[in-house]
């Protein structure tokens, strides 16, 4: 019996270590009210490094990132803008230098981007899919 | 007692105004710092065959200011080692939003003849510890000019760009060389101008610009201006492209005079760069070519060709080291003509602040 038991434990701790794997999963995020329904990932690209300003449908996107050295963040970059931090750097210096553009707003971690993104119709981001709730709408995962 | 209320409240005034200015003030900076030598007795890329320190060093500082929800100040100071360190304002200009998508901006601007122009002396931002002198070498005397330019964003479909125009006037002196030579020369650009179109696709892209200008100038001291208010024009063209792993540009420049003192000159480079991890390998082939236009002139056709084969390592997300080994011939084109070939070799810390 006791050792059924701790059979039956060992078992239930993998479980959650495979569900913990498969949730291992970032999504990219607007608020609920944000009339966009899913997004591709050029589309998010476009509007991350500045080369667009809007929506599919015309309303204007802000997009926020996590603080530097965040997983999402090094995840994001890596999967969505397929570029490493330091080619990112290299090309916001190309924009800052030049008045031509700004990078992202640094804006916390998983759960200050979520806030920050529900609040506002207008923002984009980026959170591991484990703080999603029904304040904001996925429009892309990876 | 009433003074030191007064100077409570002027303190509080000032830690006030200080918290407001940390809000909107934008400080932003670049450096450079290298050693470089050539195997050559007569200079190649500013080096002889000794350590040469100070042709690679350039510090930055971007101050920018918000005025209000339309307006910002924004100024780059920029001291380089070849100048004697002495700072100069590249930029001081005011950026009004007209729109969303719509900046004016008018003050000291960069002039945008070319792809690298607006991060001309950011060397963290490119492969190169330096841009490419075969192409980038033309018209480096007005790489800023007293301006005004409007710049329009636009989107269509999967493409992205932008358009600018801009409107200014350049007075000023530099040497001009002739052959090896430098000649003291003062010029004026009157009515220079331009229009600049750049777009992306996905992994493409390109820039496409025009420019003219009036010009006046004073080759040697001469008593009067040899070059009395003629056009020159110039045309630029790049295409480039970028994957993440691998990246590639290739631009071309043509310079066009309708005078008798300065040489036509057409540029080009191709290069190709391959990332490995915090690696990035990269290969450069560049000329340049002067083309004394037969309706004009009978100045000498030189040439001048370059290979660079280089490297960046990035040590951490804002400082990168890179190294470069550059073989360049030059052929002054004449009858009985000099040519020389070095190889110089260069190394460099570059970081953004």
């Amino acid at each position: 019996m006791t050792l059924f038991k701790s059979i039956s434990k060992i078992a239930i701790g993998l479980s959650l270590v495979v569900s913990a794997v498969a949730f291992a999963e970032t999504a990219v995020i607007v608020s609920a009210s944000n009339g966009n329904s899913a997004l591709d990932r050029e589309t998010i690209e476009r509007i991350f490094t500045g080369k667009s300003n809007s929506f599919p449908d015309g309303t204007q996107a802000i997009p926020v990132d996590q603080n530097e050295g965040n997983a999402a963040r090094e995840a994001f970059n890596a999967s969505v803008l397929g570029k490493s931090a330091s080619q990112l750097k290299a090309y916001w210096s190309r924009l800052i230098f030049t008045g031509k553009g700004t990078p992202p707003k640094e804006s916390g971690n998983d759960a200050d981007v979520k806030d920050l993104v529900a609040k506002n119709p207008n923002l984009i981001g980026y959170v591991d899919a484990s703080v999603v709730d029904g304040s904001v709408k996925v429009v892309y995962t990876f | 007692m009433v003074l030191k209320k007064t100077a409570l409240a002027a303190g509080i005034l000032l830690a006030t105004s200080q918290m407001a200015y940390a809000n909107d003030l934008n400080i932003n900076g670049f450096m450079s710092v290298g050693v470089g030598t050539s195997d050559s007795k007569v200079k190649i890329n500013g080096m002889d065959n000794g350590a040469n320190f100070t042709n690679d060093a350039v510090v930055g500082l971007q101050i920018s200011k918000r005025l209000n929800d339309t307006t910002s100040a924004t100024t780059q100071l920029i001291a380089r080692g070849d100048d004697g360190f002495n700072s100069e304002a590249a930029w001081a200009y005011i950026t009004y939003s007209a729109s969303d998508n719509t900046d004016v901006r008018i003050g000291r601007l960069r002039t945008p003849f070319f792809y690298y122009s607006d991060f001309l002396e950011v060397g963290y931002a490119y492969n190169w510890i330096r841009p490419v002198t075969e192409v980038y070498g033309t018209l480096e005397p007005f790489s800023s000019l007293n301006a005004v330019d409007v710049t329009h964003n636009f989107s269509f479909g999967r493409n992205d760009g932008s358009v600018q125009a801009y409107y200014g006037r350049y007075d000023g002196d530099f040497d001009l060389p002739v052959g090896l030579n430098l000649i003291p020369t003062s010029i004026s650009l009157e009515d220079a101008m331009g229009v600049v179109f750049s777009a992306t696709r996905g992994n493409f892209g390109t820039r496409l610009s025009y420019h003219q200008a009036s010009v006046t100038a004073n080759i040697g001291a001469a008593p009067t201006p040899q070059i009395d208010d003629r056009i020159t024009q110039f045309y630029q063209a790049a295409l480039t492209f970028d994957n993440g792993d691998i990246a590639a540009i290739a631009e071309a420049t043509q310079l066009k005079h309708r005078n008798g003192g300065f040489t036509d000159e057409m540029g080009y480079l191709i290069s190709v760069a391959k990332r490995l991890n915090d690696t990035t390998l990269h290969l450069t082939y560049s000329g340049n070519e002067d083309k004394p236009s037969s309706k004009y002139n009978q100045l000498q056709d030189e040439k001048q060709s370059s290979v660079i084969l280089g490297a960046r390592f990035d040590y951490d997300a804002a400082t990168a080291f890179k190294i470069e080994a550059q073989h360049t011939e030059y052929d002054e084109g004449t009858a009985n003509s000099k040519k020389v070939s070095g190889m110089t070799y260069s190394a460099s810390v570059q970081l953004v602040f």
